[in-house]
């Protein structure tokens, strides 16, 4: 049974088989609120770090301590990441071939690993090279936007590790499929954020 | 405004695909969605069509998210455009590729079945305007005042 | 390792002279015996409430009754049992600030100037985060679902998350008082005075994360009551047909999804500048302080909106109650709530007027304000129209909505003086913005608060309150406000800066006592709410109103039996018209069984809030005294119960059809047995909760 109204999240909760429609529908409506919000604690980040960008006080700025390579290919990498969490979604959804939503899952789970294990990298080299938080105002908006994405992502992992043990533990009951559909949200949403801050921390970084 | 980037109207010609990608993305949905009948079991080509379209989307999205990617950087790195142009297009084409990912892997569209999380969304864009605007405009002010 | 570093690592930045028993015993002044006082207020009251649960016995039904429940009325009330308590603690807060006003003159008075600092801002703190914002989320979570004609909220258990971690908050706030010190920074608490350059304690620490405990809960509270009204509404209960209530309840939770976050960015960023050295708000290295001020106030207009409308909501019920009459303009009372709400985010600027943009911001972001008075204009006029010919009766509850209306706009008038930059400037930081906003706030949240609470109490414990002590308690809240607040316009505009510990200028003497009079009626106020509640307990049997609509009310709430059933309705309603309980009665359709009675599943208890919520503190009391191991504990524990909870499968507690149809054909019996009370004898003991019906 298909309720019209859960098409809306695209991903149709269980495919076609039956689901307490209702509580699929008022939980996913309810993650989209709490994205909402957390949405905004973003674009006050943002907003700070765009007010902070002329604070250098004569600590490393932007041109000087942003690796674009690096900020590149980690873009290319959650791209990818969110894709191949589509990809066990879109598993889930037709009939749910546990292989390939597990199979999508861990690889999801290894690019996210992958991701932060460069942003760690990059985040040690500027410490390294002494541009730390407490230098600037500058560099404190930077280190409170960034990683705040950061710890966001490193929730996501840990989120879906929890799914893959529930995974294993339960089959894909319905619990467990409306918790992947919001983990699917979140981390698309990530994606978006982080293309946010490619652009505006990054790329604008560099054109300084 | 001649700097070392390209011309004109290799820039539209470039702007203008890109508007095409995205007008295909957003085309791409059921030919005619199947009446909402809740005791029926849709059909097994039904469901085929679903499956091929729904991929097809994820496909596109994630096509489309790597060639704006692709392009904001390739604009900065090889300097294809002036600073201040090239600053408009890098946050005007992570806004499109905000637009498509929300289309394409967040399933947002402007059909009725989405309604609510379109409103919701919407209403969100306005209160982030408000605030990032609104601060931005303040403390710059102060900062042009007090500098 | 030697002996202090083991008592850094176990006890962090702690020393025996945090205690202020210690600090009494050494220095030996009064404002120090004040301070020990208030903490052994604390000590005493916390080991004689342990006391007397053991001796009572009453741990077990006290932590399986109540703090494991997830059942959105038995929340409700622990979240108005929580304000009730915070209130009583600010309140004389509040007397004794105004007390040192009065006496300090030319003079030291009772307590030190930091002392005083810290009375205003626990003052503030505890007014808005831990009464104000626990209050309100109380009435709305117990009468939102009942009105909806829902079973409980969407998120049952997210609901008692919020309440524990509110909680949570406020022990850390109380827990300031007996070990260390507050901050002295003001509820607002603006840095750079909060950074650690000038106040390196444990006073913003204790601010900050009782803030951000607090922030986080209403945040989730709003996502779950805004989601409970999209979702959860009965058959035919389109959002025009909804109580006015739920429509304040609506734009509030709003508010509160949208308004938190800017505070909790802001707490946030001044505690990495307190613990990671980061320069936010610094003076130097490029910290900007005006930042947090946006921030802040980002957060904290909205905030006014978020206190305001549930109370514009109780009285728009209220009002229609005790006039017998349905509300009038409710179209328009809708349209002035959302406008109110989104003009909200509009004008945070008028806070801080002077803080030196240019003069064109300022006048946009004054006209904007003065545009807020519109939707508001219209509501009086709508309250006033719904009187207007109507049965009114003046109740408790009622007493509170006309003093509300009369004293609000007011209010509202020296608001838009206020609005105004220039006049702003002038007044600036004096007692005159004090006067202001309290006189916004007591009528617009507190009065609104207390009339909920006497108008819905009958709902919740199954009798009436007494009317006499409320009438009484009326009197001393109203007259208290006038004489201790309107004095303070006359000292603002006379040049009193606020937040001053002792006053140079002999002639405000006769103001300062008035206003010190004030204080007490507002203190006897609050004490005649209790003695009115205990009368009520103890002759509860002549005040029982079983049928449950004691008022002749008109919206859902009032068609099942008072209290209601765990699971509210023994069928879910279907409603087609706006007032469907109303309908319901004029139409024949009431007190009648239902034709078929279903399992009714409801959750399953849960002791996941209140882990998360002690937990939670823990983090947050480690976090202020650098006990790092304590911190990463209660941080650990609290992760480690979310995700223990999504593997438990076993969420729902099954009632069966037979058990609900008896309960309710009994109720139904009770109310076939009593009579129906006339309006005039609702006040007397004829009012069984059976209530006559009126066009």
């Amino acid at each position: 049974m298909t309720d019209p109204q859960l098409r809306h999240v695209g991903l149709k909760v269980g495919g076609f088989e039956a689901i307490d429609v209702e509580e699929a529908e008022t939980g996913i409506f309810g993650f989209w609120v709490f994205l909402m919000s957390d949405a905004i604690l973003f674009a006050l980040l943002f907003a700070v770090y765009g007010t902070q960008l002329a604070a250098t006080a004569g600590a490393p700025g932007p041109a000087a301590e942003f690796k674009i390579d690096s900020a590149f290919w980690e873009t290319m990498v959650l791209l990818l990441s969110s894709f191949t969490y589509g990809m066990s979604s879109f598993a889930m959804k037709y009939g749910g071939q546990l292989r390939w939503v597990v199979g999508m899952l861990l690889v999801t789970l290894v690019l996210g690993l992958t991701f932060l294990g460069m942003e760690a990298n990059d985040f040690a080299v500027m410490i390294h090279d002494g541009a730390t938080p407490d230098r600037s105002g500058f560099l404190s908006a930077f280190f409170a936007l960034v990683p705040t994405h950061g710890l966001h992502v490193v929730a996501g992992c840990s989120w879906i590790v929890v799914m893959l043990v529930q995974v294993a533990a339960f089959g894909l009951d319905d619990r467990v499929k409306i918790n992947l559909l919001r983990l699917g949200l979140f981390w698309h949403f990530l994606d978006v954020i982080w293309i946010a801050i490619f652009s505006v921390v990054y790329l604008q970084g560099v054109m300084r | 405004m001649s700097g070392p980037g390209p011309s004109l109207p290799r820039r539209l010609a470039r702007y203008g695909a890109a508007a095409l990608w995205v007008a295909t993305a957003f085309s791409v949905r059921p030919a005619a969605a199947p009446p909402a009948r809740r005791t029926a079991r849709p059909s097994k080509a039904e469901i085929a069509a679903d499956r091929r379209r729904d991929l097809l989307t994820y496909g596109i999205g994630y096509g489309l998210a790597l060639a704006l990617t692709l392009l904001a950087f390739a604009l900065v790195y090889w300097r294809w455009a002036e600073p201040p142009v090239a600053l408009a297009l890098v946050f005007g084409l992570g806004l499109v590729q905000v637009l498509v990912q929300f289309r394409c892997f967040l399933h947002i569209d402007f059909k009725g079945q989405a309604r609510d999380d379109l409103l919701l969304i919407l209403f969100s864009t306005l209160i982030v305007l408000l605030m990032v605007g609104g601060t931005l405009v303040v403390l710059f002010n102060l900062r042009a005042r007090m500098m | 390792m030697t002996g202090s570093e083991i008592w850094t690592t176990l006890l962090g930045r702690f020393e025996w002279s945090d205690l202020p028993f210690v600090r009494a015993w050494e220095k030996g002044t009064l404002s120090e015996a004040i301070g020990a006082g208030a903490g052994g207020v604390v000590v005493v009251g916390a080991v004689l409430l342990v006391a007397l649960l053991t001796y009572k016995r009453w741990w077990k039904p006290l932590w399986s009754d109540w703090l494991t429940s997830l059942d959105h009325k038995k929340i409700g009330i622990m979240y108005i049992v929580l304000a009730f308590v915070m209130l009583s603690r600010a309140l004389i807060e509040a007397v004794l600030m105004r007390t040192q006003q009065a006496v300090a003159i030319g003079a030291p008075g009772l307590v030190g100037p930091n002392h005083f600092a810290q009375l205003f801002s626990t003052h503030g703190s505890i007014m808005v985060f831990f009464m104000a914002m626990p209050f309100l989320t109380g009435l709305i979570n117990y009468v939102v679902p009942l009105q909806i004609g829902a079973r409980d909220v969407a998120f049952p258990l997210l609901n008692s998350i919020s309440l524990m971690l509110t909680a949570g908050g406020a022990g850390l706030m109380m827990v300031s008082l007996a070990i260390g010190e507050f901050s002295t920074g003001g509820w607002s608490g603006y840095p750079p005075y909060t950074e650690a350059a000038y106040q390196p304690g444990v006073g913003p620490d204790y601010w900050i994360w009782a803030i951000t405990l607090s922030s986080i809960g209403s945040t989730l509270v709003g996502m779950n009551i805004a989601v409970t009204i999209f979702k959860k509404r009965c058959p035919g209960l389109k959002l025009m047909r909804m109580p006015l209530f739920c429509w304040t309840s609506l734009c509030t939770s709003i508010l509160m999804i949208f308004a938190m976050p800017p505070l909790t960015v802001a707490t946030l960023m001044l505690a990495l500048d307190r613990y990671l050295g980061y320069h936010f708000f610094t003076n130097d290295l490029g910290g900007n302080m005006m930042i947090y001020i946006d921030l802040f106030w980002l957060f904290g207009h909205p905030e006014v909106y978020i206190l305001i409308l549930p109370a514009f909501g109780v009285y728009s019920e209220v009002i229609s109650a005790f006039s017998s009459k349905e509300l009038y303009g409710y179209v328009s009372l809708v349209i002035a709530t959302m406008a109110i709400a989104v003009l909200s985010f509009t004008v945070w600027l008028h806070h801080f007027f002077t803080m030196g943009q240019s003069a064109d911001i300022n006048a946009v972001f004054g006209i904007a304000t003065m545009t807020i008075g519109i939707p508001t204009g219209v509501k009086v006029y709508d309250w006033i129209w719904t009187m207007f010919r109507g049965e009114v009766r003046l109740t408790p509850p009622m007493l509170f909505s006309l003093a509300f209306i009369v004293t609000f706009v007011l209010g509202g008038f020296t608001g838009i003086l206020l609005a105004m930059p220039p006049v702003d400037f002038v007044v600036h930081n004096t007692v005159f913005l004090v006067a202001h906003f309290h006189n916004m706030l007591i009528p617009g949240l507190l009065y609104g608060m207390i009339a909920g609470y006497q108008y819905w109490f009958p709902k919740a414990f199954g009798f009436r309150l007494n009317e006499r002590w409320g009438t009484v308690s009326f009197v001393c809240w109203v007259s208290g406000f006038y004489l201790a607040f309107m004095p303070l316009y006359v000292l603002g505009l006379a040049g009193l800066a606020r937040r001053t510990q002792e006053i140079l200028e002999p002639d405000f003497r006769p103001w300062l006592l008035v206003a010190l009079l004030g204080a007490f009626l507002l203190l006897a106020g609050l004490a005649t709410l209790f003695v009115q509640l205990y009368v009520s307990v103890r002759q509860r049997d002549q005040h029982r109103v079983p049928v449950g609509d004691p008022w002749g009310a008109r919206s859902l709430e009032w068609s099942v039996a008072a209290p209601p059933p765990e699971y509210n309705f023994a069928t879910i309603p279907h409603v087609g018209r706006r007032d469907p309980w109303h309908w319901r009665k004029a139409n024949g359709g009431a007190y009648k069984p239902a034709d078929h009675y279903r399992d009714i599943a409801m959750p399953r208890n849960s002791m996941v809030g209140p882990v998360v919520g002690l937990s939670g503190a823990v983090c947050a009391f480690g976090l202020v005294w650098h006990i790092w191991w304590m911190a990463a504990f209660g941080l650990a524990v609290l992760w480690a119960a979310v995700i223990a909870r999504s593997f438990v499968r076993r969420t729902k507690r099954v009632i069966g059809a037979r058990e609900v149809e008896a309960t309710d054909r009994a109720w139904l019996a009770t109310a076939a047995a009593q009579q129906v009370h006339p309006r005039e004898l609702e006040t007397t003991s004829a009012n069984a909760g059976l209530a006559e019906l009126h066009a």
